[in-house]
């Protein structure tokens, strides 16, 4: 027995060894796991799938959108029945496509707001003129005590009609009197269109782009030709407001100037009262710019639902506002 | 004597067990060990949550930068009318090697081809039945374990236009007259023609 023990001993020294190697092993993985979760609750930025909400909202919103847009240029007869109807649609199919990623939506129609839409939109453009009048008139109000304005909209169709220099330029105004004016000119500047903005509150701004066309200028969303204008929504120094009825105070008039110097279509959606001489009641044929019943805003209740987060509000949607 | 070899026969067994045991046991923490540490960036785990996120929030961002100048909704219209597939895809009427010519495609481009990511676009949306259909807009193959899904619903409406090759509006085709058009108008007599998901699924490799 004596002469056993020694042997005997190292064959436990291995084995303890082994097993506090494999101890230790453990150890490590579980505090190198721990770590690994800790990261990767880490990771997550937010309440599970409160982000989600937020985006399909956003979703909802560009959908009432289109719905908006389809019924005040399609269907503007019964623009109101023709959104609930959009939303219906959207909320079903919608709903079904959100159920396979386990979330419950639900987007119910809650009311809308009319206005009117003034538009012309003859093919292939034409001079923003008053043709009502037995001689085509150039400077003439478009609508008078307007409240709001959306989506303002002019498309350019032929930039080399942009004659006339900044003094006799074509001008979209925001007219609250005859101090308190906002207003955007466009004119051409050798092979480039420029749009320039002055705000109520004497503030001066441009921007210029290439003379292609068509040009698109959207105005109350502070675009051109799909790139953001800074004069149309901060001038350059200062990062002052610049935007549409910047430094006017509803209620405002509409007004088109030297409307003979430009070619093209364009479209607004006002609260307020259009001019019933210059515009004819629906879309004509023909030169003359027209307005109809529009939808001005409309209210949605959304309702998002998950295992984690529940999301219940009003979604206002009036696309193309100036903030 | 018999009773002194058969000890001594005993001792080795013993001894040949311990060193088998040891040997299992250290191979198994030193392959476990191996295991642990075997976590690269492109290992499906938990501890590659980190580039997932990262992955799922820039196909988030793609999808809402071309959305916000409505190119993801001109995506799903740029569509051949004639070739019954969209504009200059192979014969499979989807893109696998280059994305569409469009605002969409190129800006999947510049995000996640140019970073060496993997991705295929899926558009899934309702027939009249109510069943969910699915197509590809864009397929590169089978993702991997560790793919990523970002997802956008778009609303198409009845006179939305198809799009030409050159990202201009049809004048005369919409998604409701085109006789090829994949998408089928799913609220018939309603404004809506349907509401499409585009999914983007992204994996690295």
């Amino acid at each position: 027995m004596a002469d056993l023990r020694p042997r005997d001993e190292r064959g436990q020294i291995l084995l303890i060894a082994a097993f506090t190697l494999a101890v230790i092993f453990v150890a490590l993985a579980l505090v190198i796991n721990s770590a690994i979760f800790t990261e990767n609750l880490a990771s997550q930025g937010e309440v599970a799938g409160s982000s989600e909400a937020l985006t399909y909202q956003h979703q909802v919103r560009q959908g009432v959108t289109e719905a908006m847009a389809y019924a005040n240029r399609y269907e503007y007869s019964n623009p109101e029945s023709s959104v609930q109807a959009s939303v219906v649609a959207m909320n079903e199919q919608g709903s079904h496509q959100q159920a396979t990623a386990g979330q419950i939506v639900d987007v119910e129609f809650g009311g809308s707001e009319s206005g009117w839409r003034i538009a012309d939109n003859t093919s292939g453009g034409s001079t923003f003129e008053n043709e009502s009048t037995p001689v085509a008139d150039q400077d003439w109000q478009l609508a008078e005590a307007v409240d709001r304005t959306r989506d303002v909209r002019i498309n350019v169709t032929d930039p080399s009609a942009l004659s006339g220099g900044p003094a006799t330029a074509f001008t979209l105004e925001a007219n609250e009197s005859l101090s308190s004016v906002w207003e955007v000119r466009l004119w051409l500047d050798g092979s480039e269109v420029v749009v320039d903005v002055r705000t109520g509150n004497g503030r001066n701004g441009e921007c210029r782009v290439p003379a292609t066309s068509p040009v698109e200028v959207d105005v109350t969303r502070g675009l051109v030709d799909g790139q953001r204008c800074h004069a149309l929504t901060r001038s350059g120094t200062g990062g002052n407001r610049m935007w549409w009825e910047t430094g006017v105070s509803a209620p405002y008039d509409v007004w088109v100037k030297n409307g003979d110097q430009v070619r093209g279509n364009y479209s607004m959606v006002i609260q307020g009262t259009p001019n019933s001489d210059g515009l004819s009641g629906g879309p004509a044929a023909g030169d003359d710019p027209y307005r109809t019943d529009a939808i001005y805003s409309t209210t949605v209740r959304y309702l998002y639902r998950t295992s984690q987060v529940t999301y219940e509000t009003e979604i206002e949607v009036t696309p193309g506002e100036a903030p | 004597m018999s009773e002194r070899r058969s000890g001594v026969d005993e001792r080795g067994q013993g001894h040949t067990l311990e060193a088998v045991a040891a040997a299992f046991l250290l191979v198994a923490s030193v392959s476990f060990a191996l295991q642990m540490t075997a976590v690269t960036p492109l290992s499906a785990s938990t501890s590659s949550q980190h580039l997932e996120n990262q992955l799922r929030y820039t196909g988030a961002g793609v999808m809402a930068s071309v959305e916000e100048r409505g190119g993801l909704s001109r995506a799903i219209r740029y569509w051949d009318e004639s070739e019954a597939r969209f504009h200059d895809a192979p014969d499979g009427g989807y893109y696998t090697a280059d994305p569409p010519d469009n605002a969409f495609g190129r800006a999947l481009n510049r995000t996640l081809d140019e970073r060496n990511i993997a991705y295929n676009v899926h558009l899934v949306y309702e027939r009249s039945s109510g069943d969910r259909a699915q197509k590809r807009l864009l397929y590169r193959g089978e993702p991997s374990d560790h793919a990523v899904r970002a997802s956008r619903t778009m609303t198409i409406m009845d006179r939305d236009p198809l799009i030409d090759a050159d990202g201009t509006e049809n004048g005369t085709q919409t998604v409701s007259n085109a006789s090829t058009y994949f998408l089928p108008d799913a609220d018939t007599g309603g404004p809506v023609h349907n509401v499409v998901r585009v999914e983007v699924v992204a994996w690295r490799i």
